[in-house]
């Protein structure tokens, strides 16, 4: 495999599909640099994996011959965290832009952030709304005319660095779709990091905001409008490199070198402090005050989350054993929803079966109360119905055996135990009927072992008499063990019993009609 | 839907009466097995020219087929209960439930006042029964009575 991945270039990364962003389009860009860019870090394809939500940019895993996930609006983040944690080996990024994820998905993104997924978010920030035709977005300064505003936006936009900084994120960058070199760097150092990194990339949409980011990329104003990060630098700028940034107490200010300012005057920018002031009050240089920083804000370790969820999943497994999924699924706290289209029928259920009983409320239940016969096929402990006890033989019965056992008791099914006792199988006249009649088996040699229904649900005394109902009514269970506390059956429930205890409860009610 | 008034005034007809497939009296046990795995019905009543003569289940499987494979090409005539005891359609549940309860039996052919079959009551069908006047108490419970929650949540 080594092979191939040394072997990868840009054309391996270019899928079959149209590309349909406008020509023009600074999305192009980027793509492009993403396809240069990944033949270089040595990852194979299949373990690369692209995740979008919804908009221009959210396009890109088409683009991208890869694996990709075209995903829900906002959502990509979230997705991608899934995928992160089920597979750790992937290389996940995040596409996304301005609308996607600090509009529709911004709960979303600030979580991801948090929590360090180590994967890469492309934040594609045009200040637009693009695929709906030109809405204005959460990035898009106030006083924006857009058809959405046409008297010009009256929302305070965000800053997408700073609203990064403030949900914890370990990596923050920013690079421009024009600038093809630093976003090479960008996308670079945003792959290597471990933990969520975040990318913004300012994005041209020449069609409904043209020119939102050229005082970036203009040849002839670029340099004296933005300065570049570089750790352990001093924060200098310009076309001849003869200004920079100082700090004036906590203010930034624009200084020009020379007449007694020195290079060491200048904030020198640390992206690895822990504290992010430093990297947010460089998010706060913003144009045209100030010159626009580009790079990396801030780049810190912190643990994974992928990995200490997976350590915590093998501790448990090695303190608890392999869990039960079946019964993790169903764990969570249930309750009724009453259904508020049948007010009618529910009146009347509800005048027989007091709510808190629906849901056991201890405060409200009146122990004295005498219970109805509806409230005690419903609520009362199994331990009060009259259970035959269960005929128990071991697995290695041969099914002659077994056939016989029945027979002499005339019994509708055997419980199959282990040498401690405890409940392993059932094996009813169902068995019987389903794999062995009409079937040539030699039923001496043939054990109950392999016919049985291995580890059958069980319930136990304490449990309620309506959970027999539940499960002989909606999977069909003619006969249910009741074991201990440590699997031992102690009696068999069955369709008769509940019958003989319905019967009894009933029979002698005065019918109300 | 009162339970107590439902089995009291509700019949046997009223029930889901239709787990149980028919067969003619002259059909080989092998074939008649057969046709109820095929249905996963354990019940058949053995017909003669339209009239009820015999039943046919699981238990008798249990109990007379197993193990003796030269009973498979014999007709089910030979095997069969014949003149089964039956149920009037007019029975309330009530007495249904007592009756079965009572007695061994596991399926019961009902019959109108004219004789005619109209189906087999079985315990299964009784219990769906009881549990569809209670959907949410029976069916919306948790796989298992541990995860019973204890207090409503949420809005």
């Amino acid at each position: 495999m080594a092979d191939v991945v040394e072997t990868l270039t840009r054309k391996d990364l270019v899928s079959d599909q149209e590309v349909r962003w406008c020509p023009g389009c600074g999305d192009y860009a980027i793509l492009a640099q993403m396809q240069r860019v990944l033949p270089e870090l040595g990852i194979a394809r299949e373990d690369m994996v692209f995740v979008s939500g919804i908009g221009c940019s959210s396009r890109f895993p088409y683009y991208m011959n890869t694996y990709g996930l075209h995903t829900i609006h906002g959502r990509a983040a979230t997705v991608a965290t899934g995928l992160k944690v089920a597979n750790p080996d992937l290389q996940v990024w995040v596409i996304t832009g301005d609308g996607d994820s600090l509009s529709i998905g911004g709960n979303h993104l600030l979580h991801v952030l948090r929590r360090n997924v180590n994967l890469n978010i492309l934040l594609f920030n045009n200040a637009i709304y693009g695929l709906t035709k030109g809405q204005y977005s959460p990035t898009s300064p106030p006083g924006t005319r857009t058809y959405s505003s046409p008297m010009g936006s009256v929302e305070q936009d965000f800053n997408a660095i700073s609203v990064a900084l403030a949900a914890e994120a370990t990596f923050v960058a920013r690079t421009v779709d024009r600038n093809t070199k630093h976003m090479a760097e960008i996308l670079k150092r945003a792959t290597e990091h471990r933990g969520t990194s975040f990318v913004e990339i300012y994005q041209n949409c020449n069609i409904y905001n043209d020119g939102a980011w050229f005082f970036a990329t203009q040849a002839d104003a670029k340099d004296d409008q933005t300065v570049l990060l570089e750790h352990d630098q001093p924060l200098i700028f310009g076309k001849d490199h003869d200004k920079g940034i100082r700090l004036k107490g906590l203010a930034p200010e624009v200084v020009s070198l020379g007449n007694g300012v020195r290079e060491s005057d200048l904030l020198t920018h640390d992206e690895t402090l822990d504290n992010p002031a430093h990297a947010y009050l460089l998010s706060r240089l913003t144009h045209p005050e100030y010159p626009v920083p580009l790079g990396v804000f801030r780049c810190v370790d912190r643990p994974i989350y992928e990995e200490q969820v997976s350590t915590q999943g093998r501790q448990a497994v090695e303190e608890r054993g392999p869990g039960d999924l079946y019964a993790l699924y169903h764990a969570a706290d249930t309750w009724i929803v009453p259904e508020g289209s049948d007010a009618e029928t529910l009146q009347e259920v509800h005048e027989e079966i007091p709510t808190s009983n629906i849901i056991p409320d201890i405060d409200e239940e009146d122990p004295r109360a005498p219970r109805t016969s509806l409230q005690q096929l419903l609520y009362d402990p199994i331990s009060s119905l009259d259970l035959p006890a269960p005929e128990c033989v071991s697995a290695d019965t041969s099914v002659a055996e077994a056939i016989q056992a029945m027979r002499a008791k005339n019994l509708g099914c055997l419980l199959v135990v282990d040498k401690r006792g405890r409940l392993r199988g059932i094996f009813a006249q169902g068995d019987l009927f389903e794999k062995v009649a009409g079937r040539d088996l030699d039923l001496h040699q043939t054990t109950v072992d392999g016919l049985m229904t291995r580890e059958p649900t069980a319930l136990k005394t304490s449990d309620p008499i309506g959970h027999l109902l539940h499960l002989m009514s909606l999977h069909g269970f003619r006969h249910i063990p009741i074991v201990d506390p440590d699997g031992r059956p102690v009696g068999l429930a069955s369709f008769k019993v509940m019958l003989q205890f319905t019967g009894g409860l009933f029979a002698n009610e005065i019918s109300p009609n | 839907m009162n339970l107590s008034s439902s089995l009291h005034n509700d019949t046997v007809k009223h029930v889901d009466l239709s787990f149980y497939v028919e067969v003619e009296k002259d059909h080989p046990v092998g074939r008649v097995i057969a046709k109820m795995q095929a249905s996963q019905r354990k019940c058949a009543l053995v017909m003669n020219r339209g009239k009820l003569v015999g039943i046919f289940t699981a238990h008798d499987i249990a109990r007379r087929v197993l193990g003796q494979t030269e009973v498979l090409c014999q007709p089910i005539e030979a095997t069969m209960t014949p003149d089964p005891l039956t149920l009037q359609s007019d029975l309330t549940l009530i007495e249904a439930i007592r009756f079965m309860g009572d007695n061994p039996h596991r399926y019961m052919p009902v019959v109108d006042a004219d004789g005619r079959v109209l189906g087999t009551l079985t315990h299964y069908a009784i219990i769906k029964y009881m549990s569809d006047h209670f959907p949410e108490e029976i069916y919306n419970l948790p796989p298992t009575p541990d995860h019973f929650a204890h207090a409503r949540d949420g809005a």
